[in-house]
């Protein structure tokens, strides 16, 4: 019985050689058919990675990471054959090793594993990031702020153009942000995270204004750098063209009739607005002015809003003024206002 | 009786002491003490204005534990503090996972971000993930769990800040055939909001997905790939009528890849009730893409793209915008080491509706030199912006830019300082102003043989603005020493940082102070 426990343990182990005839390590740490390891640069000695391989009867080993461009020679000891490399950038490393053998027979051998050599831990590389997107926002420099977005990012001309006009827009940016969630995948090429970002800022006429908004962020590792490929509920980065209401009206848009004035008032954007007041201005022999409050005007739609005067105005010129109190941050400021002479 | 025991010990020993000797447990214990002090105008500051506060971070880490013929591994991180700008609860999970895989199999449980494809799933998720076969071959990956920031999300009402909660679910049979030159993947996935986590004003859905996905080498040179998906979204499940909304999003795309050039095009429709599961996609926008790269002789890299768009595809908007984006960049290398880079870029937005028409031009141009003890840069770009709707709109820009960036050592210490210089001017043509803003960067830092690191940045920033009531100064001064105290494993580091800002008028002035001391253990 004992015997055959002891056969079947040492068959085990003999067939475990004999699938791994040669036995790698990478970094001091054993591999095994199929693995992927990920390794940075923190946790290299002096910067280099140590392939070792161990077979018996070997006489002499290279080793290759272009696909066999260059060979590299490997030294000799204790038996094993071992190489340090240095990684010249980040990147996805299969080596391949051509093996002499003391009967100066020669194999190439391909190990089914591979090493993701990063340079920086991935947490660290994206709060990098994170950092860099405060500085360039904050200083207003668009084209470098750009240059952390992947051309993966959707509608990127769009997004391109609305942080243009983030920057024409609005002076004194400040931003604050909290990580709320960090998620990476397997081999540390993508990750989501969930940031919490808080924006101030004055608008060109000086009017202070503050914003937040829990950002899911998409990354991708493209080459050496993290790039942000995506958003979701991004209410923040470009919200001057993407996010802010436009509200507009025109002198068509205002009728007279007896006490009262009507104004047809336009939301040009795919954002809602809500919250924002009215006024209208009848100057004839005399000025009267009156408000009217509107709560909410969805995505591009109108609202007709009606005031009614004290004094039946004659012959007057009607002025309409939107978000009158410059409750609203627009991505057009200048649409706000227009004026109709009627008839006496 | 016992000799048999120890024999048999001895040889499960032989076999699981070399796995256990693999066997990774790290963690890393860190506590600080963080004081803010606001000067000036508190109310502008996101930092409270006098206040000590106390942050506790750790992790856990665990892998290649044998587990059954399995290599077992798993994480969790936490925190606890009383800084609500750090973290708004006194005590949180951050990360949280475990799971078990061997050759073929895998099983997760806890924290995991799964991309299937761009047009189906795409989140990070509480939850768990069965993945079957060699992806070099096929694989069926299964998955389910909740998309949230914080594990307290899971237990806890909704919480302030929360931005949502959704159950997401999906499957991905990937598969590889005529010796890997063909790839055709399937995914399903779907995602339905948790209504409690969705505020009055937006509406809760619940989205189901197919996809196919194909990828074929045509030859040694041109690979295509494709996706075409379908979207079946009831765009608000509040309001308890079914109303199922289908729309559908097409990619086909070439790459081409020849010994001196590479060719990217992509053709991307995007319906307008298209929805994925991560929100990350675009809707109603039908894209046409083309980046190329060109390796001239003498090491002249030439870098070409268009991109262009249109949205409105549903005809359901009272415009359509479309825009067009072509721009080329070059790469070589002068006499002297010198490295030119420059590029011409244009943008160019216009709508049906006649209130969008603008054009924006973009030059630049950089220098780069490597002088051994030092890199060298520079840096120059002229923006024109063209408006023919909004006049005040149209402004041109010159942006120069000067950077060092140097490393020596001296004595056994390390030196590596940087200095910067932005300068940006803005003409603003209807006004006939001009807006002008410099800001300066400059940075030290010494890292002495016993591991001990001072560190000290600097930066002013003047903006003056055409509009006098915006002008601006800000400086931001940064201090802080760090040291190994035992081998790697015990280490300090304090730093102080003071922001100021100084507005036109005065009233606003402001300046945040933070002082922080850290202390952390690693094993």
């Amino acid at each position: 019985m004992h015997k055959r426990i002891f056969l079947i343990i040492f068959s085990f182990l003999l067939l475990q050689q004999m699938v791994f005839a040669a036995e790698f390590k990478v970094g001091g740490k054993e591999v095994r058919e199929g693995d992927f390891l990920t390794l940075f640069y923190d946790e290299l000695e002096a910067g280099k990675i140590e392939f070792t391989i161990t077979e018996e009867g070997l006489k002499k080993a290279e080793i290759t990471f272009d696909k066999g461009r260059q060979w590299q020679v490997m030294e000799q000891e204790n038996g094993s054959f071992s190489y340090k490399y240095r990684p010249p950038s980040d990147e996805k490393i299969s080596p391949q090793f051509l093996l002499t053998f003391q009967d100066n027979s020669m194999r190439t051998l391909q190990p089914d594993f591979r090493i993701n050599y990063q340079r920086y831990k991935p947490d660290n590389a994206v709060i990098k990031l994170l950092e860099k997107m405060k500085l360039y926002y904050e200083q207003e420099n668009a084209s470098r702020f750009i240059s952390l977005f992947s051309h993966q990012f959707p509608d990127w001309v769009k997004f391109r153009e609305s942080i243009q006009n983030d920057f024409y827009n609005y002076k004194n940016i400040r931003l604050r942000y909290r990580v709320d969630r960090r998620d990476f995948d397997e081999d540390y090429t993508g990750a989501v995270w969930d940031v919490y970002w808080e924006r101030r800022y004055d608008s060109r006429t000086g009017t202070n204004f503050s914003d937040n908004s829990l950002i899911s962020m998409r990354m991708d590792k493209e080459g050496d750098a993290w790039l942000i490929s995506g958003f979701s509920n991004n209410l923040i980065f470009g919200s001057s063209l993407l996010s802010s209401p436009d509200l507009k009206i025109s002198s068509q848009d205002i009728g007279l009739a007896g006490f009262d004035v009507t104004a047809v008032i336009h939301n040009k954007s795919n954002v809602p607005a809500g919250n924002f007041r009215v006024k209208f201005t009848s100057a004839e022999s005399f000025t009267q002015t009156g408000y009217e409050d509107v709560t909410t005007l969805g995505p591009n739609s109108q609202i007709s809003v009606t005031h009614t005067f004290a004094v039946e105005p004659d012959a007057p010129t009607v002025t309409v003024v939107v978000d009158s109190s410059n409750a609203i941050s627009e991505i057009n400021e200048n649409n706000n206002q227009a004026s109709r002479t009627f008839p006496p | 009786m016992r000799t048999k025991r120890i024999k048999l010990l001895l040889v499960l020993s032989l076999i699981l002491l070399p796995s256990f000797s693999l066997a990774e447990v790290s963690s890393t214990q860190s506590i600080s003490g963080i004081y803010y002090h606001v000067e000036g105008n508190k109310d502008r500051s996101f930092y409270p204005a006098n206040e000590a506060d106390n942050l506790y971070e750790g992790t856990f880490d665990f892998k290649n534990i044998p587990l059954k013929g399995h290599e077992a591994f798993g994480n969790i991180e936490y925190r606890s503090t009383d800084d609500k700008l750090i973290d708004p609860q006194g005590f949180s999970i951050e990360r949280m996972y475990m799971g078990a895989r061997d050759q073929v199999q895998e099983i997760l449980i806890g924290d995991f971000y799964q991309s299937f494809s761009e047009y189906s799933l795409s989140n990070a998720l509480k939850g768990l993930k069965l993945s079957f076969g060699n992806e070099k071959s096929s694989r069926l990956i299964l998955l389910g769990g909740i998309d949230t920031s914080r594990w307290e999300n899971l237990w806890e009402e909704r919480h302030e800040d929360s931005a949502s909660r959704r159950h997401i679910w999906g499957a991905r049979l990937e598969n590889n055939y005529l010796n890997k030159k063909l790839a055709l993947n399937f995914n399903y996935a779907g995602a339905r909001d948790d209504k409690a986590f969705i505020n009055s004003s937006n509406s809760p859905i619940l989205v189901n997905i197919l996809s196919v996905e194909s990828r074929y080498d045509i030859n040694s040179f041109v690979t295509a790939y494709s996706e075409l998906s379908q979207s079946f979204t009831d765009e608000d499940i509040r309001d308890g009528a079914v109303k199922t909304r289908p729309d559908h999003a097409v990619k086909l795309g070439t790459d081409l890849n020849i010994n001196d050039y590479t060719l990217s095009s992509v053709y991307s429709r995007i319906g307008n009730h298209f929805t994925t599961t991560s929100g990350f996609s675009a809707q109603d926008l039908e894209t046409l893409n083309f980046y190329g790269l060109w390796f001239l002789p003498w090491n002249i890299k030439f870098t070409h793209y268009l991109y262009s768009d249109r949205d409105n595809l549903s005809d359901t908007k009272a415009t359509t915008t479309r825009q067009l984006n072509p721009g080329g960049k070059f790469n070589l290398n002068l006499p002297l080491d010198v490295g030119l880079e420059f590029s011409a870029d244009m943008r160019k937005r216009f709508s049906t509706d006649k209130e969008t028409n603008g054009k924006t031009y973009t030059y630049s141009s950089r220098l780069t030199r490597d002088f051994g003890a030092f890199f060298s840069e520079f840096g120059y770009t002229k923006e024109i912006i063209s408006d023919r709707i909004y006049s005040a709109n149209e402004r041109s820009s010159d942006i120069i830019s000067f950077a060092l960036d140097g490393y020596f050592t001296l004595k056994d210490v390390n030196f590596s300082w940087n200095l910067s210089e932005d300068i940006d001017h803005t003409s603003h043509k209807e006004v006939c102003e001009a807006d002008f803003s410099t800001t300066t960067n400059a940075g030290l830092k010494l890292t002495f043989p016993s591991t001990f690191t001072i560190e000290a940045r600097l930066s002013f920033s003047n903006n003056d603005y055409y509009l006098n009531d915006t002008d601006s100064e800000n400086n931001n001064y940064f201090l802080g020493i760090s040291r190994q105290l035992v081998g790697d494993s015990l280490a300090f580091s304090v730093f102080y940082e003071r922001k100021g800002y100084s507005y036109y008028g005065g009233d606003n002035n402001y300046a945040d102070n933070i002082f922080q001391a850290k202390l952390s253990y690693t094993f």
